[in-house]
């Protein structure tokens, strides 16, 4: 659930906000739906990361590397693919962590039990 | 255990998210950077569709519509109904290609480079801002926004410049933009100027005043005037024929005075605080045959302008067509109109003058504080302007800089050199109106309109060849020149004396000019200007001659041309130098003893046609071995790591190699032993030997001139090799026509055929965008590199149909 929420989420509002909303939509939304961490870190990371992947290649591929690909090179990765796979990492990760502390603020204020009753 | 983990992973998501927001160092802010939504995927560029796709834009302060074409190279052909619109869509679109070359030279020029560089540029900017390229800028501006012509122009393309940047979103910002960690800056008129200061000083803006003088107090006149005439004694041919008649009566030159130097100089000066000797490579070809030289009947133009070889590219090319103009060339981003090109009745193109216009005077202040400085017997108050020098991550830096009626003083005993305190007095502070000078060649007709608009222009001085539909072709060397005594600027000026001042002005008619002369061609490759019979002063050295001679022979053999056949010329690779000296030398060399590989150079070197073509090794062998031997010869006596000195001319040397062979300069006074030219000769071409071997191994095909001069076509930035273009292979050389050295070359080659329409050909080796991502970035470079050129589509109408022609853009007013 939280996966296509922060995905669909996240795609809309980074075409007006600045590129940290992939940081707060996962927070937000891992703070609303998520069930435990490790979901909540996951899904955030996978969502942004597949949503970056997903884009950066799509770019990358409409304009056949030029810009990519000379990028790549000042970071030293062989082509504006690897980019593209360092890109999505460093967005998943800021996602993962900031969908996990969105849990986390959340489970601050739980009972414990709560948790270990549901699924 | 919640709060801690809570307390953890929030602080985990805030600290990622602020070290990605910020850069480190030279590393831009990742996050933005790398995201697809905001960053550098968003650079990247596709090819521009069909002709049917057509683009509006709704602009506010246009007056009518404006058309904008562009064909397949990316070249916009821009259509409208009145100047202001003309030179709106002009810096609109160019700004479009080439916002963020505009942002980086204009702040160069105007010393504001460490904004956003940081520290590292802060001596430039300082030297920038010492040198008064800021002054210079406004007084020109003050003059261009007087008149109404200018006026408009710089308004109007101010205005575009700045709409285009107003639509921009941070996505949208020029990569580099988003890699140095800034925004765009509204552009000013005054940038317009800044550029134009810019290119004063890279052609204008070297003074060799201090080593002449520390040569003439070591060496003493004697040796000045032998090694350092005031015209090339070996070989020369100059740009206004010899024997061309003087059309004006001269007005009196000014008395040299009785002492040349400063009393009471002692100029030692740290080599390191000077501006580097010119660069050979900044120099450019020019040349128009007449109408009986060619195929067509119609003379033929053509103009390569040599330059540092940058990306984006110097240039822009565009066609501007108003209800008074029509005109295709080569624009300087940042300027309004065409600065090298044609129209239906003329074309012109430029080379650089090497005219002596910027000069170090010695000054003496009359308090700590510098409020008055020595001149004519009293003290004359000085005045300030007050430059702040903004740097990135760092508190700003105060500079005073202190303005004497010569110029504002760039020098300070003491201070990082141990010469004197000096002022420069430089072309570049003269105000002129320069942009009207190419307003009006943009619209010119005739010989007549074209010799009216070369008045209004200062500098830098220029050559500037012309041909027109009626059959005329003339040259003239363009500039504001100072009416100098002889010799006045060879070395360092007296601050103090009046009759050191710059005494007025050369009479603009009374420049050096010719039109149709007899040998049916007129040319210019920035060699001497005239021959010592022209009574005015403008340099004791100019470039070296070589390519001029070659130029001026090939030109006078030539018969029935064709575009074809000056586009051939401008890729000539035959090396004067090497058949000047080499026979000479290579007699010298086999007169000693040799290794089975040395002899085998010698042998290549006997072989060799004198062409630097790309897979010559022999021009590999004699390109490398003339320098070493210019250091065998005068390194010795002409250069010291405590005294800046120059070596003399390539002239003198080749006089003194060929004529004067048991001169007491090629001993070597380092060494007890007593050196002779074989010794000199013989050695330095050994040791040139063993300098490639180090480089390129045994001599064998990684020794191609090709692959040792090694070309390099670099990002302006220097420093992002990925924006580099691919190591260009092509052959030439410093003193070659075709005058590509490692980072120096033809950035703009064009020929065209006047006649009743013109046919014109041009290229440089890059492309109209600036944009690493774009297709078109580097896109002419191949063609570039092989010497061959594009036909220039000069359209006559916004609705014209052409099968090269590609999207449209409408501007609207809102």
């Amino acid at each position: 659930m939280e996966f296509i929420v922060i995905l669909v989420l996240a795609a809309l509002l980074q075409f007006f906000l600045p590129w940290w909303v992939i940081a707060l939509v996962p927070f937000l939304v891992c703070m609303w739906l998520s069930k435990n961490g490790w979901r909540a870190f996951f899904f955030s990371l996978v969502a942004v990361g597949v949503l970056w992947l997903g884009y950066a290649w799509y770019l990358h591929n409409q304009t056949a590397g030029v810009m990519s690909d000379r990028i790549s090179r000042i970071f030293f990765l062989p082509n504006g693919l690897a980019m593209a796979g360092v890109a999505a990492l460093i967005g998943g990760l800021v996602a993962g962590f900031a969908g996990l502390a969105g849990f986390q603020l959340k489970n601050m204020f739980r009972k414990k039990d709560q948790l270990v009753y549901r699924r | 255990m919640k709060i801690v983990k809570a307390f953890l992973s929030v602080i985990i998501t805030i600290g990622l998210v602020y070290a990605l927001s910020r850069s480190w160092g030279p590393v831009p802010a990742l996050g933005p950077f790398v995201s697809p939504f905001t960053g550098f995927w968003q650079n990247g560029e596709t090819l521009r569709s069909d002709d049917s796709t057509v683009v509006e834009l709704k602009l506010d302060s246009l007056r009518e519509e404006v058309a904008i074409r562009f064909d397949d190279i990316g070249v916009p052909h821009i259509f409208a109904k009145n100047n202001y619109d003309l030179y709106y869509a002009q810096g609109y679109i160019t700004a479009k290609d080439r916002l963020w070359q505009m942002d980086l030279q204009t702040r160069a020029a105007a010393g504001r480079l460490s904004e956003v560089l940081g520290p590292a540029t802060l001596e430039m900017d300082r030297q920038n801002r010492r040198l008064g390229l800021g002054y210079g800028a406004e007084a020109n501006l003050k003059l261009a926004l007087s008149n109404p012509d200018s006026r408009e122009a710089m308004l109007a393309y101010t205005a575009g410049v700045n709409e285009y940047i107003r639509q921009l979103a941070p996505k949208d910002y020029p990569v580099e933009f988003k890699l140095l960690g800034y925004a765009p800056e509204p552009w000013e008129p005054v940038k317009c100027m800044l550029m134009l200061e810019q290119m004063t000083l890279t052609l204008a803006g070297r003074a060799d005043d201090l080593r002449m003088s520390n040569i003439l107090k070591t060496y003493g006149k004697q040796v000045v005037d032998d090694l350092f005439p005031n015209y090339p004694v070996f070989q020369e041919s100059p740009i206004i024929p010899e024997g061309t008649p003087l059309d004006f009566t001269p007005l009196p030159l000014p008395a040299p005075p009785r002492d040349v130097l400063p009393a009471d100089s002692t100029i030692i000066v740290d080599r390191s605080a000077l501006s580097e000797r010119p660069v050979e490579g900044l120099g450019s070809n020019n040349w128009a045959i007449a109408a009986e030289k060619s195929l067509t009947g119609y003379p033929i133009l053509a103009n390569d302008p040599h330059l540092e070889l940058t990306l984006p590219s110097i240039w822009y090319q565009v066609q501007l067509s108003g209800p008074d103009v029509n005109v295709y060339g080569v624009s300087l981003p940042g300027i309004p109109s065409v600065i090298i090109g044609f129209n239906k009745n003329v074309a012109w193109g430029v080379t650089n003058v090497d005219a002596d216009v910027m000069d170090l005077y010695e000054v003496r202040f009359g308090d700590e504080a510098r409020t008055s400085y020595w001149h004519d017997n009293q003290w004359k108050p000085t005045s300030k302007r007050e430059e702040l020098i903004r740097v990135k991550g760092q508190e700003p830096v105060r500079e005073e800089v202190v303005y004497t009626h010569h110029g504002p003083v760039a020098y300070y005993q003491g201070e990082k050199h141990h010469g004197p305190t000096m002022a420069v007095k430089w072309i570049g502070h003269e105000p002129g109106n320069n942009f009207l000078t190419f307003h009006a060649l943009n619209r010119a007709t005739n010989y007549d309109d074209y010799r009216q608009a070369l008045t209004h222009y200062v500098g830098p001085a220029q050559n500037f060849v012309f041909a027109d539909n009626s059959k005329n072709i003339g040259i003239t060397v363009n500039g504001k020149f100072p009416l100098k005594w002889k010799q006045q600027g060879k070395f360092l000026l007296d601050g103090g004396n009046p009759a050191h001042d710059w005494q007025g002005w050369i009479p603009m008619e009374q420049n050096p000019h010719v039109r149709n002369p007899a040998r049916g061609f007129v040319s210019s490759a920035n060699q001497s200007s005239v021959d010592p019979s022209y009574p005015y002063y403008i340099n004791w050295r100019q470039a070296p001659s070589e390519r001029g001679v070659r130029i001026n022979e090939r030109l006078q053999a030539m018969n029935g041309a064709t575009a074809d056949s000056l586009r051939m010329l401008q890729n000539d690779n035959f090396n004067v130098l090497a058949r000047n000296v080499l026979p000479t030398l290579l007699r010298y060399v086999k007169a000693v003893p040799l290794t089975a590989t040395q002899k085998a150079t010698v042998h290549t070197l006997e072989q060799w046609d004198y062409q630097n073509q790309p897979t010559s090794v022999a021009a590999s062998i004699f390109e490398e071995w003339y320098p070493t031997l210019a250091d065998a010869i005068w390194k010795d006596e002409f250069s010291s790591d405590s005294l800046g000195m120059r070596y003399p001319t390539r002239d003198r040397t080749l006089y003194m190699l060929i004529n004067q062979p048991d001169a007491r300069w090629f001993d070597n006074v380092r060494t007890p032993a007593r050196e002779t030219i074989q010794d000199v000769v013989a050695g330095s071409f050994k040791a040139a030997l063993d300098t490639l071997g180090i480089h390129h191994g045994p001599m064998g095909p990684k020794w191609q001139w090709a692959l040792v001069k090694d070309t390099e076509i670099r990002h302006l930035t220097r420093m992002l090799k990925p924006f580099n273009a691919l190591p260009v292979r092509n052959g030439g050389g410093g003193s070659i026509v075709n005058a590509t050295s490692k980072h120096h070359g033809p950035s703009w080659r064009m020929v065209v055929e006047l006649g009743p329409e013109p046919k014109a050909y041009g290229i440089y080796p890059g492309g109209q965008s600036g944009n690493p991502g774009s297709p078109y970035y580097l896109n002419l470079l191949e063609k570039w590199e092989k010497g061959e050129l594009n036909e220039l589509l000069y359209l006559q109408s916004p609705d014209q149909n052409h099968p090269r022609l590609t999207s449209r853009v409408v501007m609207k007013k809102n």
